[in-house]
């Protein structure tokens, strides 16, 4: 009965919270739902749970609404549903600092398990196959339009899950400055010079490259000023 | 008539230098509590009168057990004669004369005394003395024969006098002290042979004695005592500890109501302590010129109460030496007390080397810095105490310092009960400064106490056992692994052996709704069910016997009913992942500690239905309790890894 009581429970999370509707479809559009490896076209009506990943196809869009939220995902993006949320910059500061803590690398041990096994593989023998940065875009793409439907905090979120997930897509600075001026804009100074000061190590344009130097600038000068 | 309470030594504070005093059953037996076994002393006492007697005052010796302190006193010095003319004289044929004499001797021979310490605030004592007065006087005789005549003879008294009086003494801090004593209480005299040798006993008039010590610093006192009969006695104390001993200095000054001045006498006195022995140098300076020789009116007005200190006393100079002889070790470190922190679960032995479960409140008893070792033996745990760790203390301070738990790795403890924890402190020898008992929960060794983290202890128990079972699963599976890129060998391993182990197992609601008891993976297995730790215990140690790194997630949202699974680490890499699922939401990067991501999955072991569904559903547990709930940062969530 326990097991019952506590999945029950556990479901329950995901139950009561938002429920996420697609509200208009247009082109192609999939979902991965429940954990499910094979993605579902979807139509208009579908409800969606938090943890379900909607894909939108080249020329496509899809509009999906929670409560008072509407958002609209344009070509080529891909989105976590729970990530569509509205976040205040206390709920975006205490998820940055949830980053922290997911990027800490785990403590040295030395009280190793003695098993006689062979452990794990040599950091050499990995075989990296083809790295899957095309769905990594769209993830950004669609962190991209869930800063442009006015949920900049979710977006920031999104953004750095998926740097996570996705380590290759760190390299495409367009997408670094766009999320690092939402940083700036919503004057969290000290984020915003750390993530200017990382893009500065990219590969940038002449544009670009003023650009961050610009902000770095004025961001210094800012906290001087404080 | 004279004052009862007069020390040869002058009077000190007993808790300065307790070994100061030795006349202690004249004052307060009660008060002597400085001796910690065994005492040697002798004094040699020189009077300055005309005779310029010197004697061997006393002899006497201490022994302690516990709280029981005696003492046994032999004083061959202590006496004092007066020798008078009766005022009658003979004059014999020859033109001569003889005058006839009287002659009292007082003698104090051997005093026993006992106390009791109740606490250590606390004592009570008696005394019990042995006194013999020697009384001659020549008379004269007439004898009648054929020839009338006249001879002298001595007339011989010899009278015991035995007597007792009772003592208490209490402290109320370690500034202030107060004694009580009776004079005189009981006595117990033989009958003098002669009625007119009555007027010359020892007075044996009943009294009392009170007085208090006090110690506004550590090394200073001042002393009052008030006698019923209107003496007094003050005094000053002063001690200075060094390196090789301490030194102290008195000055006493008494008002004896029978004694002309108002203060008759002063007592200057020395004294140095060591280790083995005491040397205390005093002197007795009367106030007025005492004279050789007294009127027989003055002797038999007043009387004689204090063999020692009375009108006819003169200035005096002595030595006292005391040998201390310790079989015992001398405590240097006490426990005030002992805290018991936290029950003994035997299954977390580790966990007692870096955590303490008790806690002792001790003080260092000297004025140096000491390096002190608790040791602990837990009843039906261990076999002897176990020294663990080690704290330097410094002088007369008070410190809490922490206990450890020596729990062996094999032990065996089936039944829960209440047992005793015997805690020891070690200072220098192999003798414990001091021990006490508690009484403390030994658990069994399927009891846990509810901390997540604390769950590696039962993965790690049986490894080997889950080693075999693993292996079994593995070499059963061989084709199969044969084929599966290396890469993704943790993932497969893990799949298999889930897929395995789960579908004969049965989920079982631990009936206490508590969080008190886990099976180890071997009973797991053997029970074919359990609840969710112990059925993430046993994935766990499953995959952590063959190397495949595993993590518990502790979810503490809901109070009343927590929960756990695991986290595995894949080892692939993040570009990697999508060799295992094309959702990542399934997946969680962890830096390992090289700075590495690696991919890790979480997985549902309550499930008990197959790999994929008990990742799906860890998976959405994850997500929803550890980041959309922010859980990791809030502490609602944490991630324990088992290695």
């Amino acid at each position: 009965m326990k097991k019952i009581f506590i999945l029950s429970l556990l479901f329950s999370v995901v139950t009561f919270s938002q429920t996420y509707k697609v509200a208009k479809v247009s082109g192609t559009v999939r979902a991965l739902t429940n954990g499910s490896e094979k993605w579902i076209e979807i139509k208009s009506g579908t409800e969606l749970s938090a943890n379900s990943i909607i894909s939108v196809e080249k020329n496509s869009s899809v509009k999906i609404s929670s409560g008072n939220i509407e958002v609209t995902l344009k070509e080529l993006s891909a989105v976590t549903i729970s990530s569509i949320k509205k976040m205040s910059t206390e709920d975006l500061l205490l998820a940055l600092a949830m980053e922290n803590i997911l990027n800490a690398p785990k403590k040295p041990n030395d009280n190793k398990s003695q098993s006689t096994a062979v452990y794990g593989k040599n950091e050499m023998e990995r075989n990296p196959l083809i790295a899957n940065t095309e769905f990594g875009i769209r993830r950004l793409n669609g962190a991209m339009q869930l800063a442009e439907n006015g949920l900049k905090e979710s977006a920031i979120i999104s953004a750095k899950e998926v740097y996570r997930k996705y380590p290759d897509t760190k390299s495409l600075a367009s997408y670094r400055i766009f999320f690092a001026d939402i940083l700036f804009d919503k004057k969290l100074f000290e984020e915003a010079l750390d993530e200017y000061n990382d893009i500065l190590k990219l590969q940038l344009s002449n544009e670009q490259k003023e650009k961050v130097t610009n902000k770095i600038d004025e961001i210094k000068r800012r906290i001087s000023i404080k | 008539m004279a004052q009862n309470s007069f020390d040869i030594n002058g009077y000190w504070a007993n808790d300065l230098i307790p070994n100061a005093r030795i006349n202690s059953l004249e004052l307060n037996q009660s008060s002597f509590t400085g001796v910690r076994d065994w005492l040697f002393s002798i004094t040699y006492s020189s009077e300055f009168s005309n005779k310029s007697n010197s004697f061997l005052h006393q002899i006497s010796t201490y022994k302690k057990f516990n709280y029981h302190l005696f003492h046994l006193r032999y004083t061959p010095g202590l006496q004092k004669e007066f020798l008078f003319s009766t005022g009658q004289t003979i004059f014999l044929s020859d033109s001569n004369s003889q005058s006839l004499k009287a002659d009292y001797v007082y003698k104090e021979l051997f005093g026993f005394g006992y106390s009791y310490s109740f606490n250590e605030k606390f004592n009570a004592g008696f005394s019990l003395r042995f006194f013999n007065q020697d009384f001659t006087q020549e008379v004269i005789k007439p004898v009648f024969s054929d020839t009338n005549y006249l001879m002298i003879e001595t007339e011989k008294d010899d009278i015991d006098l035995w007597k007792a009086d009772l003592s208490f003494a209490y402290r109320f801090n370690n500034n202030l002290s107060i004694y009580l004593s009776s004079i005189n209480l009981l006595s117990s005299e033989s009958k003098p042979l002669y009625d007119y040798n009555r007027n010359y006993l020892l007075n044996k008039e009943r009294g009392l004695s009170v007085g208090f010590s006090l110690e506004p610093f550590n090394s200073t006192a001042f002393n009052f005592n008030y006698e019923s009969d209107k003496s007094f006695s003050a005094s000053f104390n002063r001690i200075l500890k060094l390196s090789f001993g301490t030194f102290g200095f008195s000055l006493s000054a008494y008002h004896d109501k029978y004694q002309n001045p108002f203060i008759n006498c002063l007592a200057p006195s020395i004294f140095y302590s060591s280790g083995l022995f005491d040397i205390v140098l005093s002197g007795i300076k009367y106030s007025e010129e005492r004279k050789q020789v007294s009127s027989f009116d003055k002797f038999s007005e007043n009387g004689i109460k204090n063999i020692l200190h009375n009108q006819f006393s003169f200035d005096r100079v002595n030595l006292t030496v005391n040998f201390k002889l310790n079989t015992k070790i001398e405590q240097r470190i006490k426990i005030i007390d002992v805290e018991i922190r936290k029950d003994i679960f035997p299954a977390l032995n580790e966990e007692y080397l870096d955590e303490p479960f008790a806690s002792a409140k001790v003080v260092n008893l000297t004025d140096k810095i000491l390096t002190v070792k608790p040791a602990v033996k837990i009843i039906g745990l261990n076999k002897e105490a176990i020294q663990i760790g080690s704290y330097q203390i410094a002088a007369y301070d008070t410190v809490e310092i922490p206990i450890y738990a020596f729990i062996p790795e094999y032990s065996e403890i089936s039944k829960t009960e209440l047992s005793y924890a015997e805690i020891f402190i070690y200072s220098a020898s192999e003798q414990a400064d001091d021990q006490t008992q508690k009484p403390v929960l030994l658990n069994n060794m399927n009891s846990w106490d509810g901390q997540v983290k604390n769950l590696r202890y039962f993965i790690k128990r049986d490894l080997s056992n889950s080693q075999n079972y693993s292996r079994q699963i593995i070499s059963s599976h061989k084709s199969e692994l044969d084929t599966i890129p290396i890469a993704l060998s943790d993932f497969y391993r893990a799949k298999l052996i889930f897929n395995s182990f789960i579908k004969d197992l049965t989920y079982i609601s631990d009936p206490r709704i508590k969080w008190d008891f886990v099976q180890y993976p071997s009973e797991t297995l053997k029970l074919k069910g359990g609840d969710c730790d112990d059925l993430s215990v046993l994935y766990s140690a499953l995959l952590e016997s063959i190397g495949i790194e595993t993590a518990l997630v502790d979810y503490r949202s809901r109070n009343d009913i927590r929960h756990v699974n695991v986290l595995v680490n894949t080892k692939l890499s993040p570009q990697q992942a999508f060799l295992i699922t094309e959702n990542d939401t399934k997946y969680f990067i962890r830096k390992n500690q090289f700075g590495i991501d690696e991919v890790w999955i979480a997985i549902e072991t309550t499930s008990l239905t197959d790999f994929d569904t008990a990742w799906n559903l860890g998976s959405d547990i994850f997500n929803d309790e550890a980041l959309n709930k922010i859980g990791l940062l809030n502490g609602n969530v944490q991630i324990i890894d088992v290695n």
